[in-house]
């Protein structure tokens, strides 16, 4: 990894996390029917992506490695978002019940969700730094939150639109999806890294 | 290896698992026990009625109201049945506020000219997304292209053949979805037993509503005149009932040139 712009257009474009990587793709297709329930789950998954990544990277180098268990960083990176995310439900609602309600119900869809697992991998599989996890993280969630909106921004315009009845809900959204897929593949290249 | 591999997980997985269990009883948020009562007689629709984003939020707004003894926020959907089961669990008495259902104000439809013809999005809301004026020729008009009907979550609005939507006046809760989602707001929400009220929106000049639509106030004052407890007026070019002075004569009813006021 060379600088850390090319970690953030890693993130956000070159290995955007739904497009390319196709990880996540359950809550890309359940929460974007509206813009509304869009930006609450990609502002959900955008802060847990970025405090879970370096403690992803903190338990891998520091409890692991020294170890020499590093086979298992599944199960142990699971253990960690899955306590990290209660951890966060708990303490927003009991601080801020406004936030509790915008964030809430997306919560728990997020501690299963597998792009959160992807980046803690991911980071240790390409042998990124401390900043540069952090950094990944947010981007990643910068690139997740992009793609949701973009694609219930087309699922708003879509209801609206005289599809043939075949192709209605579903089929559409994966035909979207595709497309939007292929647009994103021609990052491919733009960015020596 | 394998002594360190259950040594690291136990010692991570109990760490978690006491973190949690700490948290857990630290960050305990008490339930209170009223709000799921309230909860399980509302409706359950999330319509939003009410002003709030779902039923929970009412039924904690109800809960906190009769704490700090407030006005108690109202389920519209419920309305009576609903408000009264409330009142028994929680032994209070909230004042009575009468039932309103959405109404068209506008007969035009397929009775009025069109300014183009219009290919497109079925959705009223693009068609004034894309041309301000509509494609009637009245600016005032119901564009008639059934957002109301697709939006409303009782099934009380449908598309007649004259190409307005026709309001169930059984079905309709007063939610007031369409009222806030029509681009024309020609829908308003107003108390059920009104006895009439006029059929038309338009601010026009008799002149030219008589040129463009069959139907539509034409502001001839002729209800004005004949009414005989003062209840009609002609403001801007349209008549308004006044509805805490209508006794429900029928007499506007029956000399109006262009039959725009409607009975109830």
């Amino acid at each position: 990894m060379t600088s850390l712009f090319s970690v953030i257009m890693q993130g956000v474009f070159l290995n955007n996390f739904i497009l390319i990587m196709f990880l996540g793709l359950c809550s890309f297709f359940g929460v974007s029917k509206d813009t509304k329930s869009a930006l609450g789950m990609s502002a959900t998954v955008t802060f847990v992506l970025t405090v879970t990544t370096p403690m992803a990277w903190l338990i891998y180098y520091y409890i692991l490695v020294p170890l020499e268990v590093q086979f298992l960083w599944i199960v142990a990176f699971i253990l960690v978002i899955a306590t990290y995310v209660q951890t966060a439900e708990f303490v927003i609602k009991k601080k801020s019940p406004a936030l509790y309600r915008a964030l809430g119900i997306h919560l728990p869809l997020v501690a299963s969700n597998c792009a959160i697992l992807g980046a803690a991998l991911l980071i240790t599989f390409w042998g990124f730094s401390f900043i540069e996890s952090i950094v990944f993280g947010l981007s990643a969630g910068i690139g997740y939150s992009m793609v949701l909106l973009i694609m219930s921004g087309i699922r708003e315009r879509l209801e609206l639109s005289d599809i043939p009845r075949d192709f209605r809900g579903a089929p559409i959204a994966f035909i979207v999806a595709g497309i939007l897929s292929m647009a994103f593949m021609h990052y491919f290249g733009v960015f020596v890294i | 290896m394998s002594v360190a591999a259950v040594a690291a997980l136990g010692a991570l997985g109990a760490l978690c698992g006491s973190g949690l269990y700490y948290l857990s009883k630290r960050y305990a948020t008490e339930m209170d026990e009223r709000v799921n009562q309230v909860m399980e007689i509302l409706p359950g629709a999330n319509c939003g009625a009410c002003g709030y984003g779902s039923c929970e939020g009412l039924a904690e707004a109800v809960v906190k109201a009769v704490d700090e003894v407030k006005r108690i926020p109202r389920c519209i959907l419920g309305g009576d049945e609903v408000a009264s089961e409330i009142e028994s669990i929680l032994g209070i008495h909230a004042e009575r506020p009468e039932k309103q259902i959405s109404r068209l104000r506008c007969s035009g439809g397929s009775r009025c000219q069109d300014r183009f013809r219009y290919v497109g999005v079925d959705d009223c809301r693009e068609v004034i997304f894309l041309s301000e004026e509509g494609d009637k020729a009245c600016t005032y008009a119901c564009v008639g292209h059934g957002t109301c009907a697709r939006i409303c979550p009782f099934d009380a609005i449908t598309m007649g053949v004259d190409g307005l939507p026709i309001i169930d006046r059984y079905y309709c809760r007063g939610c007031g979805l369409c009222v806030k989602e029509c681009p024309r707001k020609v829908l308003t929400l107003s108390k059920i037993d009104e006895h009439f009220y006029v059929a038309c929106s338009s601010h026009e000049p008799g002149k030219v509503v008589r040129k463009i639509c069959e139907m539509g106030c034409i502001a001839c004052k002729i209800c004005e005149k004949n009414c005989p407890v003062d209840a009609v007026h002609v403001v801007d070019n349209l008549a308004v009932i006044d509805p805490e002075k209508c006794t429900g004569c029928a007499i506007c009813y029956e000399k109006c040139p262009r039959k725009v006021i409607f009975p109830v």
